[in-house]
């Protein structure tokens, strides 16, 4: 009798013990995603902070002062390039297609996407 | 009993003892769990605690992303004084020191600490008195506004009981400084006040969330609780319609044209005609000294002429409302640019000039009489030309300013009709373009239009427009395709693409283009005047323009006082001078309006306070500056210009 009942105490303390375990280690995880969901609130934030100090440093202002601290601007010399460079040679720009034109009147080609109401 | 027997009964008693007690240790835990007594939950609430969750209002860019104003998170100071253990004195010199506060600061510190904790102390006593409308103590009283980092850590170092740091939102504005008056400002709440942040409140602005932690015995979040987290919402960014680089373009150019011109002030708009968009948009006070106060008369009329002496050696009256915020905080300074409205002058005629033209009353090549400058209408109104001649082309009316040939075409034109012209190119109503305090200008009723009205209204005068009006409505000429002639939607928010679902449309096409090719005429004079000046030449971009000056309107007089005798409702000498151009001529990219606020006396005696002398010069600036920066191909390049010489000699 007392074996079968040290079984049953010893059997409800294991079962005990391991709900506990499982407590705290449900416990644990809980912790850490709480503390991962600070850290990452945390590295937002010095992002954010960081975002507003780079935007405050690279004013066009600042940039222009920096550019004239580097002295005048030159042209680059196009013999100095090497020609196998990618694109070393800057494709010439297309001029645009006018949207009108002075000399030929061309002003009737409508826009795309444009419902004129007279 | 035999022995096995006694052993068999301790042996159940004791099993039914140990399973009675697990029993009852199973309950007890059962109820700490459910329903801890008023001591316990005490102890337990203590170590759960509330932390609201900012939602992040969103951030404020420029039309290519660049970074105008954005929320962090600032730390404060903050004391319950319930929970202070320490005396008042130590509290006071701990965080002191901790926050390297000296002087004022110290003793406003000192003194907000003090009051909370006497506060809380009549507090007291009036509950141990039994009065029934005790106010609650005192658990929050703010220390500081927002401190930097390392203050707010060593304020934590102290462990000082009842000493808290709270986290709250903090606005920043890094790249808004020459845009200041656009992007406004929030409030104390972080809500819109002001500017842009007030125009686009409702999309900006997040919604804040809530959590609570079960914290361990040293305040620490160990976990949060079940159901407890409420996420906060991040508000949405907004993309603005201004470029922060031309807007530094278009102050440079605007500060350099003031002080050439010892002018008392400038305003500038840069807009794109195609989408509306307003891609910048500034206005400044010049560094005048001496401005005198008009000196009104009594409620008789007598009064000190104002006008005695020559210009130069009698005084400069102020014409600009005083703007006193601008100094203290230039986001609350009022944006003169679409809250003052001047009389627009000569910039006004190409648009009388166009519906002229669109009427077929004449057409570009007509030979109109302008009687050699000076003519008296039928009412006796005298009317005089700037540029003096017999007679000039339908064109050379507009080219020349001529006010006479602009009366005489719409002398005979009704009244109704001319001003269904003004009313449609959008003067006398406000673009809502969401800034505040926006004005809608001035346009006589129809009832009141007469014909003093229409005369006056042909060269541009007795008519108030803001800056943003004329920019608006020039973009009729500016616009192209089957655009051209169609007023745009003005916005102050990026557009992604040219899709537009209504267009206004007030003028032809081929009248715009008529108008156009006069206009570059006008803006050609301009360029030969600052070559011969100042040497500028050697531009990339084609423009086209119209410069305009008028006289500046005295207002209202103030309470008992009245406008002295023999003056007229104007300042003498004291001019608005402007100029609304956009360029390449052929395919227009932006439209710039420029006015200079009352050139100083030295131009007004030099006869160059004109607007081709004033703000010409700025805006053929601005539109060579901005359109480079854009990558606009030059359309006035010459070949052998292409190794930049020509901009590097400018």
């Amino acid at each position: 009798m007392f074996a079968k009942l040290a079984i049953v105490i010893v059997s409800v303390g294991l079962c005990g013990a391991t709900l506990l375990a499982y407590r705290q280690a449900r416990i644990q995880t809980v912790h850490e995603l709480t503390a991962a969901r600070l850290d990452s609130e945390d590295a937002q934030e010095r992002g954010r902070r960081l975002a507003i100090q780079i935007a405050a440093r690279t004013t066009p202002d600042a940039v222009s002062r920096a550019a004239e601290a580097l002295g005048p601007m030159r042209t680059p010399d196009p013999a100095a390039i090497p020609s196998e460079v990618p694109n070393a040679q800057s494709p010439a720009i297309d001029k645009p297609a006018p949207r009108d034109s002075l000399d030929q009147l061309d002003l009737l080609v409508p826009l795309p996407d444009v419902e004129v109401v007279r | 009993m035999t022995q096995s027997d006694r052993a068999a009964i301790v042996a159940r008693i004791t099993a039914w003892g140990l399973g009675a007690m697990l029993v009852i240790v199973v309950l007890r835990v059962g109820q700490l769990q459910l329903s801890p007594g008023a001591r316990l939950d005490a102890m337990v609430s203590e170590r759960m605690s509330a932390t609201p969750l900012p939602g992040i209002r969103g951030e404020l860019r420029d039309r290519r992303g660049r970074l105008l104003s954005a929320t962090s998170l600032g730390e404060r100071v903050f004391i319950d004084p319930e929970a202070v253990t320490a005396p008042a004195d130590v509290v006071i010199a701990q965080v002191g020191e901790a926050l390297a506060l000296e002087g004022d600061e110290m003793d406003m510190l000192a003194l907000r600490i003090v009051d909370a904790m006497e506060d809380n102390a009549e507090r007291r006593a009036a509950r141990a008195q039994g009065e029934a409308d005790a106010p609650d103590l005192i658990r929050y009283r703010l220390l500081t506004g927002v401190v930097d980092s390392q203050r707010a850590q060593a304020v934590k170092a102290l462990r000082l009981a009842g000493v808290h740091i709270e986290r709250r939102p903090v606005r920043s504005y890094p790249g808004a400084g020459l845009a200041a008056a656009l992007v406004g400002k929030v409030d104390a709440e972080q809500a819109g006040a002001l500017g842009a942040e007030r125009a686009h409140d409702s999309e900006l602005r997040g919604t804040d969330g809530r959590v609570r932690f079960v914290r361990d015995a040293r305040g620490r979040p160990l976990w949060v609780g079940d159901g407890a987290l409420r996420p906060a919402e991040a508000g949405g960014d907004v993309r603005l319609s201004i470029d922060i680089e031309m807007q530094r373009i278009a102050v440079e150019e605007l500060e350099r044209g003031s002080a050439e011109c010892d002018a008392a002030g400038g305003r500038i708009i840069v807009v794109d005609p195609y989408t509306g968009e307003v891609l910048a948009m500034a206005d400044r006070f010049g560094d005048v000294s001496g401005l005198a106060e008009f000196p009104w008369a009594d409620k008789d009329g007598n009064g000190p002429n104002p006008y005695d002496g020559r210009v130069g050696e009698r005084p400069r009256y102020r014409t600009l409302k005083p703007d006193p915020w601008r100094d203290i905080e230039p986001s609350l300074a009022r944006n003169r640019c679409v809250e003052d409205v001047y009389e627009p002058g000569s910039t006004f005629k190409p648009f009388v000039w166009a519906a002229v033209t669109q009427s077929g009353r004449h057409a570009v090549d007509d030979i109109i009489d302008t009687e050699g400058g000076v003519w008296t209408t039928p009412y006796r109104r005298r009317v005089e030309d700037v540029t003096r001649r017999d007679e000039m082309t339908w064109g050379e009316v507009l080219r020349f300013s001529s006010n006479i040939g602009l009366v005489k075409a719409t002398q005979d034109l009704s009244h109704e009709w001319l001003r269904d012209v003004v009313v449609s190119l959008g003067f006398g109503s406000r673009t809502n373009i969401g800034l505040g305090g926006e004005a809608a200008g001035l346009v006589r009723s129809e009832k009141g239009w007469d014909k003093y009205t229409q005369t006056s209204v042909s060269f541009g005068h007795e008519i108030a427009v803001t800056p943003l009006q004329m920019a608006r409505a020039f973009s009729v000429f500016a616009r192209g395709g089957d655009l051209a002639g169609s007023l745009p939607t003005l916005t102050l928010r990026q557009i992604g693409d040219v899709r537009l679902s209504l267009v206004q449309r007030v003028f032809d096409p081929a009248v715009v283009v008529q108008a156009r090719r006069v206009l570059r005429q006008v803006a050609e004079r301009v360029e030969e005047k600052m070559e011969r000046r100042e040497g500028e030449a050697g531009w990339r971009y084609s423009m086209f323009g119209k410069s305009g000056t008028a006289e500046i309107p005295l207002g209202a007089a103030p309470d008992d006082k009245r406008k002295p005798r023999g003056i007229r409702g104007y300042f003498e000498d004291q001019y608005n001078s402007s100029f609304v151009a956009a360029g390449p001529v052929e395919v227009p990219q932006i439209v710039v309006m420029v006015v200079i606020d009352d050139p100083g006396p030295g131009r007004i005696r030099a006869k160059r306070h004109y607007g081709s002398d004033t703000a010409g010069p700025v805006a053929r600036r601005v539109i060579e500056r901005t359109l480079g920066y854009l990558g606009v191909p030059g359309d006035l390049e010459r070949a052998g210009d292409d190794d930049g010489e020509a901009v590097a000699a400018r």
